[in-house]
């Protein structure tokens, strides 16, 4: 649907679209409206009202609570119930005093400045920030549909009623089944997810459903956290590393200096850095090279056919591949890549003046489609907001990313990056991204203190 | 407590007190707000497994993260994330969160 369609289909709603009410009259307080109130809308209304309280800001957003994605693989294993992802818009009203409007965005006027909202209302905009998170492709796996997922073979990927079922379905396994994980493309939301999520399944097997077994296909060949996370899945689920992956890890060892020249890959045994498994894995991890890209579901019979055969299982979870939330689409913000293009000192949008895309569906270079990631480029998008609304050029940027991830409840690691602007590109200026390899247990430990403190830390910065 | 406004101005001083470099750096409200995702927003957190950072002496700040950078100190995470930035970067950013109340 092109932005023409779109207007169209706001023409549906109330005759008060017609008729906006402007508040960008010289002098009058600005109005900056919010679409979509996950993680970067939320810390974009929050940072921008702590920058300039004298801005009003609505924060439009279709759900009253808000489900968070980040963490919640760890419902799965019955660690967290599904109530633990809620968060509420509360604080962001009684200590912020952002407006939320619960409702759908419909219309769009980027030459007059408007949105309009099926509940019938039109607001004008001096600036418009659209953070709408991921859609699912569900259709771009033969014979997999939303109501496929919604009922037999869940995403789970933006959290809700599929989590729940893909937690029930995990624990109605048969004793030696098989929980079948699909990963998605590059890029997509949460990099380290998949893999997390399967060796929280693997480790919830290991308690309830030994002889049970994590079957990944994937298009891939590599992962953010693929070293550090399959060596969590050799110390604890008997996982061998593939030889091109001992390979990395030598060389990545000589680099530190932890490993001289002649140490090779008997080292990484002889040393602890990995076990030599000989009984069989509980997960098993098909990359792109050994024909893991999946063509097909069957979801009557339970099988999905990859490049290298048919597998059967009993439990499919696939993360399909994704695009920008459905609303960026509608408005036009996005390029042929199904993305949007922004300007990185401000995250402007390159195809409409004063709308800013945020977080997952915005082209951040080398930033990861992350929680971490939108809460820093909301935070780089207020100042230049406010900024802009005083006349004045955005500052030098600056943004950060943290993954935290687990390979067990009390196993965890991460990927973490300082960004700044370099010719143009968002770009690492902090060197190594991981865990190192010869990490300790206690660091190892720590990583999952911190991953845990992380849910709670973050969620306060974003809506509290 | 200061406003941000005020908050952004003391760390635009201190930036310009404390460094002859030539490079423009980013604000040190910019650089701290990174820190909040984990260590709360203005460096306030209490009852979690991170450090408060509102209110930390420049000195000990600039100290942690510098030794934190060059391996003195180790880490889980941190020493990762101190390599993205330079000493002045780290100084103003110090200077931004002694100025917050705790």
């Amino acid at each position: 649907m092109n932005r023409r369609e779109f207007l169209k289909f706001a023409g549906a709603t109330s005759l008060a679209a017609a008729f906006p009410v402007r508040s960008a009259f010289a002098g009058a307080q600005p109005h900056v409206v919010v679409v979509g109130g996950g993680v970067g809308g939320a810390t974009f209304a929050k940072y921008l009202k702590m920058a300039d309280k004298n801005i009003k800001v609505t924060l439009i957003e279709k759900n009253p609570v808000y489900i968070r994605p980040y963490g919640s693989s760890e419902v799965l294993t019955g660690h967290i119930q599904m109530k633990d992802l809620d968060v509420t818009y509360d604080a962001l009203k009684s200590r912020y005093g952002v407006e939320m409007l619960i409702d759908t965005v419909v219309g769009f006027d980027p030459d007059k400045k408007t949105v309009s909202t099926a509940g019938g209302k039109s607001l004008a905009y001096d600036r418009l920030i659209v953070s709408p998170g991921i859609e699912l492709k569900y259709e771009a796996i033969e014979g997999y549909s939303e109501a496929i997922a919604n009922t037999k073979v869940p995403s789970g990927w933006i959290p809700g009623a599929q989590t729940q079922l893909l937690a029930d379905q995990i624990k109605s396994i048969p004793k030696g089944g098989t929980f079948l994980l699909v990963a998605p493309p590059n890029p997509y939301r949460c990099p380290p997810g998949p893999y997390e999520r399967s060796a929280l399944v693997a480790e919830w097997f290991k308690k309830h459903n030994p002889t049970a077994k994590v079957l990944i296909l994937d298009p891939k060949d590599a992962f953010v956290t693929d070293t550090t996370m399959q060596q969590g899945w050799n110390r604890l689920y008997g996982y061998k590393m593939p030889k091109s992956f001992e390979e990395k890890f030598v060389e990545e060892l000589r680099k530190f200096k932890v490993f001289s020249a002649q140490e090779g890959v008997d080292a990484l045994y002889a040393k602890g850095i990995l076990k030599r498994n000989s009984g069989p894995s509980m997960i098993s991890w098909v990359t792109g090279k050994e024909g893991g890209r999946v063509l097909k579901l069957d979801a009557a019979n339970m099988t999905v056919e990859a490049e290298n055969g048919v597998h059967k299982a009993d439990v499919i979870n696939i993360v399909p591949p994704m695009v920008a939330g459905t609303i960026a689409q509608k408005m036009g913000l996005t390029d042929k890549s199904g993305w949007c293009p922004i300007k990185r000192e401000s995250f402007e949008s390159t195809v409409h003046k004063d709308v800013h895309v945020l977080g997952d569906s915005s082209i951040a270079d080398a930033m990861p489609k992350s929680g971490f990631s939108a809460n820093t480029q909301a935070k780089v998008a207020a100042l230049a907001v406010a900024a802009s609304l005083k006349g004045q050029q955005p500052g030098i940027p600056s943004w950060e990313n943290t993954c935290y991830a687990l390979a067990g409840s009390d196993y965890g690691f991460f990927v973490a990056d300082v960004f700044a602007l370099k010719e143009g590109k968002i770009t690492n200026v902090s060197g190594h991204r991981y865990l190192p390899l010869n990490a300790s247990e206690a660091q190892i430990r720590l990583g999952a203190v911190y991953q845990q403190a992380w849910m709670k830390s973050f969620t306060d910065d974003c809506f509290a | 407590m200061l406003s941000r406004p005020l908050l952004a101005l003391a760390g635009a001083l201190a930036l310009v007190v404390g460094t002859a470099s030539a490079a423009p750096i980013a604000t040190g409200e910019m650089l701290a707000n990174s820190c909040a995702g984990c260590h709360g927003t203005n460096g306030r957190i209490s009852n979690s497994a991170f450090m408060p950072l509102a209110g930390m002496p420049q000195e000990q700040f600039v100290r942690t993260m510098t030794d934190f950078r060059e391996g003195r100190r180790s880490s889980t995470l941190m020493g990762h994330v101190a390599k993205g930035y330079s000493d002045e970067e780290l100084k103003a950013m110090a200077a931004f969160f002694a100025s917050v109340k705790p």
